[in-house]
């Protein structure tokens, strides 16, 4: 439950390279302690609210006072992890809420049903047959794991996923559409039926297992990938990892995911780091390149694909925290479920290895396929 | 009343500061000369108040009617110098610096728009694409360098030209880099893009419309200049006649003649100085109120339009760089096409531009643009209801072109935002000669006073000269 709520805020980051405003990480992730703060986040956001302020009525032409501005965009995403007074900033009414929204308690998330456990025949499963066609919901931007190629197909260690599902569902692993359904509706999607699977480096966290008031609740698999932070340096720094090398260093990472959570704690009170929240885990790897940050602090998954993307950075020190990715489908769809942990099981008999190989091996070393967790 | 006026214009301040002197204890300390020219004063005074001798009275009064009317031949000239001046700086000066500033504002919005739809179309981004972002961004810092040598000494604007000159190349290399990023087919392209946008969006141009403005208020004030009435020429033009009137009543008192024709003549030259200065004033006035209303504010309303326009283009573009994220951005659009045509609510910056128009021509270019801009938003809409399903691709091509499901889409939004585009910038190009027709109107209707009014007033000196001299000859 820790582990996948922990995953969620960062995930966020991770699979869709996306905002804090995405689906979320709980609530712990997302309201950091209110303790001694070192670093500029929460007074940067305070700024940016000022200034967007400040700068939306003077920015509109003659009339245009509630032009929402990127200033004020970014100040409310500011303002909802680093300071939670902020007002919400005309541009951004949908993700503040969003953000602070608690998720009162801990739950369960191991609750996948085992595969023989149930009916594997069930609507969601007969749907999908008489359809002939699987519909997944993936991302497009997940370098190594759902990316378009130069070629403009997905391709990664996501799409190989689906492939495998759409063969154990209609014995052909061409026979899906991919959707890439924007992130702040996937799990809408989800529940209109838009879509069968989510498949985008998701993470299991108990705010999607019980849904909020702007997202419906849907299920997870047992987990297909074990992940957690890591940090990210360009190839010559002298950080070793998330340590006391961070001492006086700018680190980079997502509002809301839980690189977020670990840094303004831990690695700002015991490791002394500064720390620079932006929306997007991708935008911290640019700031890297742009030598504006030291190092980037996001879960492994998205880690591997940034030291892909860029020569000359490395991942430097061991795995922080655990989190699990896992596929989601529509709540109650557990005849589904039961053929995705089979697909699963009998995916980590080879498939998964192969798949890991190809696309993440070279950046995160050998590893072997989850172990299944049914509830 | 008689005192006053003659003591006051007569006499001038010699008269005042020595008057008092005689009764004075200084007396005895007081030179011989500076006597002689107490008692003159004191005549001078007697004269006015009807003491002096009569020829010293006579030459009095010409030498007050002509200081007078020459006085008001130099104000006539002076004000109406002044406001040919400020009409021509706002036509030759101020109108081009706020036309400069304008288009730096325009082309920075293009350049974000451009941008973003040369990435959409990534490997297959066309020379034109490139061609356009780049004419954007020249145009850009060309402006920005003339608009530093040119505005000189408003503070504001300099500031802005300031910040924008900083921004500029930071912004330029962030969109390389996101170029270059999406050639090798990284998403961290993304990131330099929307970082690239941001910047523009938050800093860039807010600094740029901030310039604009400053430059509108500065022709605003221009033009005030210019129309403003020229009180002090016709306070000296009625004091004149009020002292031409004094004069000759004082004359006819003496000599129990009705009228001095010379003196009528003077009266004659002011009162028709005064009414070319009030008729050239208020055709001056009524064309540069015209080139305000039909010209100037058009041109304002359809660049707010067109720059409106852009911005919306260019948040449309970004939520698809932002490949699933492009919430904000899409609220963006809304907020910007709703800017331009919103019957609820927002600026409804097209049905005021069309109302605004000077002309048919121009009433109809705003009503196709109004047109083309209806079928943007259906096609927009669909575009995100593709997205929104998760069909990229499908949006991708409704909004830059290309390919979805084999075949080519040929209705895009890019079609109709560029048709939109086109007709508002005609638009602009229309009102702005109205608006300098007009201005140039208001310039011609002032020609000639400045030499005309004193010309005349000259010849009024004379007409009082040659009368008030025929009735001195009497006394020798």
């Amino acid at each position: 439950m820790t582990a996948g709520g922990r995953g969620g805020g960062m995930r966020e980051a991770t699979a869709v390279g996306n905002s804090a405003a995405g689906s979320g990480g709980t609530a712990r992730r997302t309201a950091p302690p209110r303790g001694r703060r070192r670093t500029a986040p929460a007074r940067t956001a305070a700024w940016l609210a000022a200034a967007a302020l400040v700068a939306v009525p003077t920015a509109g032409c003659a009339a245009s006072q509630q032009a929402p501005t990127t200033g004020a965009r970014s100040a409310a995403q500011a303002g909802a992890p680093g300071a939670p007074g902020a007002p919400g900033a005309a541009g951004a009414p949908a993700e503040a809420p969003r953000q602070g929204t608690p998720a009162e308690e801990d739950c369960d998330t191991t609750v996948s049903p085992a595969p023989g456990s149930g009916s594997q025949n069930g609507p969601a499963v007969t749907k999908i047959k008489e359809r002939g066609e699987l519909i997944a919901g993936v991302a497009q931007n997940s370098y190594l794991w759902s990316h378009r190629n130069a070629e403009g197909e997905l391709a990664g260690f996501d799409i190989d996923l689906v492939e495998q599902l759409a063969d154990a569902l209609l014995g052909d692993p061409g026979a899906v559409e991919f959707r890439t359904v924007p992130i702040d509706r996937r799990q809408q999607a989800l529940a209109e039926g838009e879509v069968d699977v989510l498949v985008q480096a998701m993470p299991i966290t108990c705010r999607a297992l019980q849904g909020t008031p702007e997202e419906p609740a849907v299920d997870f698999s047992s987990p297909y990938f074990e992940t957690g932070q890591r940090v990210l340096v360009p190839e010559h720094s002298d950080i070793t990892g998330f340590n006391r090398t961070l001492k006086g260093k700018t680190v980079c990472t997502a509002y809301g995911s839980s690189g977020y959570e670990l840094l303004s704690g831990e690695g700002q009170e015991k490791y002394g780091a500064w720390m620079r929240g932006r929306p997007n885990a991708l935008d911290c790897l640019m700031l890297l390149q742009l030598s504006r940050v030291d190092a980037v602090l996001t879960d492994s998954g998205l880690a591997a694909g940034m030291a892909a993307q860029e020569e000359g950075t490395r991942l430097a020190g061991p795995q922080v925290g655990d989190d699990s990715y896992g596929v989601a489908v529509k709540d109650g769809a557990d005849d589904l479920l039961r053929v995705v942990n089979a697909t699963l099981e009998e995916a980590g008999e080879g498939p998964w290895q192969q798949s890991y190989d190809r696309w993440l091996k070279p950046w995160l070393g050998p590893a072997q396929p989850p172990s299944p967790r049914y509830g | 009343m008689v005192t006053p006026t003659g003591t006051g214009d007569a006499s001038g301040p010699d008269a005042a500061e020595h008057v008092p002197a005689p009764m004075g204890a200084a007396v005895p300390v007081v030179p011989e000369q500076r006597r002689g020219r107490v008692r003159t004063a004191a005549s001078a005074l007697g004269s006015v108040v009807g003491t002096g001798s009569p020829p010293a009275r006579l030459r009095l009064a010409g030498l007050v009617i002509s200081l007078v009317t020459v006085l008001f031949g130099a104000l006539l000239a002076t004000s109406v110098y002044e406001r040919q001046t400020a009409a021509r700086d706002l036509a030759e000066q101020s109108a081009p610096l706020s036309v400069d500033a304008a288009e730096i504002y325009r082309s920075l919005a293009d350049a974000n728009a451009t941008a973003a739809a040369g990435f959409l179309r990534g490997s297959k981004e066309s020379h034109a694409d490139r061609v356009a972002y780049q004419a954007n961004i020249r145009t850009a810092s060309r402006l920005l360098s003339r608009a530093a040598a040119r505005t000189g000494d408003s503070f504001a604007a300099q500031r802005q030209i300031t910040i924008l000159n900083k921004e500029l190349p930071g912004y330029t290399s962030l969109v390389e880099a996101a170029r270059s990023a999406n050639r090798e087919n990284k998403p961290v392209a993304n990131s330099y893009l929307r970082y690239a946008s941001e910047q523009m969006r938050s800093t860039m141009l807010p600094a740029a419309e901030d310039m604009y403005h400053a430059e509108i208020r500065r022709m605003a004030a221009i033009r005030a200049d210019a129309s403003e009435p020229p009180w002090a020429a016709y306070a000296a033009g009625l004091l004149a006649l009020a002292v031409i009137g004094f004069f000759s009543y004082r004359l006819y008192l003496a000599t129990n003649r009705i009228l001095n024709l010379g003196l009528v003549a003077t009266a004659g030259m002011v009162l028709v100085s005064m009414a070319w200065l009030t008729a050239g004033h208020s055709v001056a006035r009524s064309s540069l109120a015209d080139s305000d209303t039909h010209g100037s504010a058009s041109v304002q309303l359809l660049t707010q339009s067109r720059i409106a326009g852009l911005k919306a283009r260019g948040n449309e573009n970004m939520a698809l760089v932002a490949q699933g994220e492009g919430a904000a951005y899409s609220r963006e659009f809304d907020y910007w096409a709703g800017a331009l045509d919103d019957r609820d609510a927002g600026q409804r910056l097209m049905q005021r531009s069309e109302l605004q128009a000077e002309d048919e021509v121009g009433q109809e270019l705003v009503a196709d643009a109004w047109v083309e801009l209806k079928d943007w938003k259906e096609l927009h809409d669909e575009a995100r209801r593709q997205d929104d399903l998760g069909d990229y691709d499908a949006a991708l091509a409704r909004t830059i072109g290309g390919k979805a499901g084999g075949k080519t889409v040929e209705d895009t939004t890019e079609r109709s935002f560029a048709a939109m585009d086109r007709k508002l910038a005609a638009a602009v190009d229309h009102e702005q000669k109205q608006f300098q027709e007009q201005a140039e109107n208001g310039r011609g209707a002032l020609s000639g006073l400045p030499v005309g009014g004193p010309v005349l007033c000259l010849l009024g000196v004379a007409g009082a000269a040659l009368g008030l001299g025929k009735r001195l000859a009497e006394y020798r």
